[in-house]
């Protein structure tokens, strides 16, 4: 089941909805964490485990970090040196299943593909590890609480039931957001009423997401599929329309299915935390990841950027540099070191593949680079008396954002790495804007879904500049008189089922985030 | 409370009124056949719609394999006979129906051929990767089955419709050129006792089709277009065995030598389908197998059909 098939928006949430409502107050956690559960089996079936293994672990965890805090003797360093034992066991077990499920082959072929080349004759088997869907979402926020409960920013928390639905929340268990402990497990277990009004606004939440995911994301997909698919038979100008086609195919995509996640958690009184925040509307690489997959972001920054530029090594490397070059060169090591790792680990959290880890490092230089010319730029701005404001620069500035992320996810969807490396010198050697539009419709968009995927990217864009704008278009709505109120949503229903791209003659397409 | 229940009253308002304009846009939408594909089998039924009536002798149906294989200007200009390829992509038995039940409302053909690799595909209306609460849906409101008919009310007069013209002038037919060539085992086509059955559904289609043509006094034959990745004996000697069932002429083209199909310069997609270089072999044969067996008109000579010597300089024959 995805959040984007009826089975989901119009019997599961709604089936969960009526019993959690019809139940007492006391008992509503049990109606939740069985709608968790039950939707955990049918998306993973008996791989359920993983998550129950997973969800004791960390529940352990977290009393035994507490207990030592309480009952250990000895000085501070002390106890907080056995924290970090227990913590380090806790990730280790936590991230060992991870690891293992999804990395062990990656691993595995890697080092055979090295011996081959060293001439040493060792051939690795694959072996067929199912991996639950989600677990890349459900370790990171096992490692955050427990993170959080050593660091004493988080009481560990006793009652199993509120870890339990922490990390199962079934609207977010596939695709996140990573939320953190304080942010959802008080309210999964309190089992407030539902108000009609979150209702309401969830469902048109879920209604836009749809439109997202199914009008534009799933038309756009088949561009997708054939061109990179067939990189090589390709002029450099379908490659660069393919490109921008996967960019808003995953913007839409990934975006409308928070839409999705986001209202539901609504409907139940939870506040999910926001994934993403008009992602195109950055100053820059770096700006944009704090509004794209801002979740992840955000983990990465706070439990690998900030340990890793804080660490012990790093700051005395740090020092010996200043030593040596000054403090000019210095300042830059920590951000160098905690930017490496995150990146490294971003890649690798999308998947065990090469494009990935390319995909991660490319973002590493550019936000590296990023750092070290932000200061001349300024100077160098400032002296030619240029506008970093105006709308000149910030034209500019929008044109080399959209050239880099499309760049990125080229290398992020291309087949392989030197894939991607081809595609990109067709897109410079290679390119004939007339075959482009000689082969348009040929591309797997025919003249009309192409002027509905037109039609639902500026819908999606005048929303986002909106909301850029901090205009909430669903109060405004929400004030108009109830006949134009009911209107308005039965067209946008209408538009929903009419011009959505499933069904015969559409590719079915999953969840792509639904993957890592 | 009685705030609440207001919004109650307003909830069940504004969901019956949801049912009623699915229930209204179902019955816009809703085709006169069902159909799985029915923006394909919308497009077809324009198409055929553009012949004048009683003009075609032969109808060809099946997937994209039917209209890579069947040239009907090529069959004109060498036999005088009209014919029309209603393969669509893909296209799956319960269309076949449909689209034959509407071909025999303005023509009366003398043959049906069926190109038999869309046996071996889905044959019902559902679409079976859906997930079944859509299939459920689509029962109580068929919008959610037929909502792609939109596409047939709007006029857009963009590039595309260039090509659908050339492919509605070419009877069907579609002349691609490109070359992949096949680089698989050869001969694909090893003699063995292997069989594998047409599906269930598959057959009971075929049944019906054969009825359908029998009624409309049209004969029904089986033939399988050269498709070195698609075909194998072992499929042959399944359609074999649902043509002798059903008493349905059948003929393999894959085993006929005489055809000369070399599959280095013959198919545009690695064996999958042939080019208009496979094409022109195949409909030659095809040609002369139906005038020497079927002894179909030839209409060359008859002012009716002159727009089908303009059509031919399409082929540049």
């Amino acid at each position: 089941m995805s959040y984007h098939l009826i089975a989901y928006f119009a019997i599961f949430l709604p089936a969960v909805i009526l019993i959690y409502q019809l139940t007492p107050q006391k008992f509503r956690w049990l109606v939740l964490l069985s709608a968790d559960y039950i939707f955990f089996w049918l998306i993973s079936g008996k791989l359920i485990l993983y998550l129950l293994f997973a969800t004791i672990i960390t529940h352990y965890i977290g009393i035994w970090l507490e207990n030592v805090s309480l009952t250990a003797e000895g000085s501070a360093k002390q106890i907080t040196k056995k924290k970090r034992r227990v913590l380090a066991f806790g990730i280790l077990i936590n991230l060992a299943v991870l690891v293992v499920l999804k990395y062990f082959n990656f691993f595995g072929q890697n080092i055979s593909s090295l011996m081959n080349v060293l001439s040493i004759n060792w051939e690795y088997k694959t072996i067929h590890f199912m991996v639950p869907i989600g677990i890349s979402y459900y370790t990171l926020q096992t490692i955050s609480y427990m993170t959080d409960v050593y660091r004493g920013t988080l009481k560990a928390e006793k009652n199993i039931v509120k870890i339990a639905l922490y990390l199962s929340f079934f609207p977010q268990i596939m695709e996140g957001p990573i939320s953190r402990f304080h942010e959802t497990a008080e309210s999964l277990y309190e089992g407030k009423s539902i108000e009609f009004e979150n209702i309401k606004f969830g469902y048109q939440r879920i209604i836009y997401g749809l439109f997202k995911k199914i009008v534009v994301a799933d038309r756009i997909a088949p561009v997708v599929i054939k061109v990179f698919g067939n990189y090589t038979e390709y002029d450099g100008s379908i490659i660069v329309f393919a490109v921008i086609c996967f960019t808003l195919q995953l913007y839409m995509e990934f975006s409308g299915c928070m839409d999705i996640i986001m209202g539901s958690g609504q409907i139940f009184g939870v506040k999910l935390p926001e994934n993403f925040r008009q992602p195109f509307f950055a100053k820059d690489a770096s700006d944009f990841w704090h509004r794209w997959h801002i979740t992840l972001g955000t983990w990465f920054k706070d439990y690998i950027f900030y340990p890793v530029s804080l660490a012990k090594p790093v700051k005395n490397f740090a020092k010996k540099v200043k030593n040596r070059f000054g403090r000019n060169v210095s300042k830059f090591v920590a951000p160098f070191a905690a930017l490496f790792c995150v990146w490294s680990c971003n890649g690798l959290w999308h998947g065990p593949y090469w494009t990935y880890i390319f995909y991660g490092m490319y973002y590493f230089v550019l936000i590296f680079l990023e750092n070290v010319l932000e200061e001349p730029v300024s100077k160098l701005t400032a002296k030619l008396h240029i506008n970093r404001e105006g709308r000149g620069y910030r034209i500019f500035r929008l044109c080399k954002l959209l050239v880099i992320v499309n760049i990125g996810e080229m290398f992020f969807r291309a087949e392989s790495v030197g894939a991607g490396f081809i595609m990109l010198k067709n897109m410079f050697m290679n390119f004939h804007i007339h075959k482009l539009t000689y082969k348009f419709f040929d591309l797997g968009m025919d003249q009309y879904d192409s002027v509905v995927a037109l039609i639902g990217i500026l819908v999606v864009l005048a929303v986002d500049i909106m909301h850029e704008k901090n205009i909430s278009l669903r109060d405004i709505i929400a004030k108009w008189a109830l006949p134009i109120r009911w209107v308005f949503w039965y067209a946008a229903i209408m538009f929903v089922v009419i011009f959505g791209a499933y069904g015969a003659g559409y590719t079915v397409v999953d969840m792509i985030y639904a993957g890592y | 409370m009685k705030k609440l229940n207001g919004k109650v009253v307003r909830s069940i308002g504004f969901m019956a009124g949801l049912v009623l304009i699915l229930t209204l846009s179902s019955m816009i939408f809703s085709p006169k056949r069902e159909a799985y594909n029915v923006i394909a089998v919308d497009e077809k039924e324009r198409s055929i719609n553009a012949e004048p009536e009683n003009t075609l002798d032969v109808i060809f149906m099946g997937d994209s394999e039917s209209y890579s294989g069947f040239s009907p200007l090529q069959i004109w200009a060498e036999y005088g006979n009209t014919s029309y390829v209603c393969g669509t992509t893909a296209q799956r038995l319960c269309d076949t129906y449909s689209l034959l039940q509407h071909v025999f409302e303005k023509q009366s053909p003398k043959l049906v051929v069926l190109e038999t690799n869309c046996l071996y595909r889905e044959a019902g209306i559902s679409k079976e990767s859906d997930d079944k609460s859509l299939k459920l849906a689509a029962e109580y409101f068929p919008v959610f089955q037929y909502h792609s008919r939109w596409k047939g009310y709007v006029p857009l007069t963009l590039s595309t419709k260039q090509e659908v013209t050339k492919e509605r002038r070419m009877k069907g037919f579609r002349l691609r050129k490109s070359v992949k060539p096949y680089i698989g085992p050869l001969p694909y086509m090893k003699k063995t006792s292997e069989i594998t059955a047409v599906p269930e559904l598959a057959g009971e289609y075929v049944e019906k089709i054969n009825k359908l043509c029998q009624e409309n006094n049209a004969e029904l034959i089986l033939v399988s277009v050269p498709s070195a990745k698609n075909w194998n004996y072992s499929r042959h000697n399944g359609v074999a065995e649902l043509a002798e069932k059903n008493k349905i002429v059948y003929l393999d083209l894959n085993l006929v030598e005489e055809i000369g199909i070399n599959w280095k310069t013959d198919t545009k997609d690695a064996g999958d389908h042939l080019n208009f270089a496979g094409a022109k072999k195949v409909t030659k044969y095809i040609g002369k197998y139906l005038n020497e067996k079927f002894q179909l008109t030839d209409h060359r000579g008859d002012a009716k059909y002159q727009k089908w010597y303009e059509d031919c300089k399409l082929l540049e024959l």
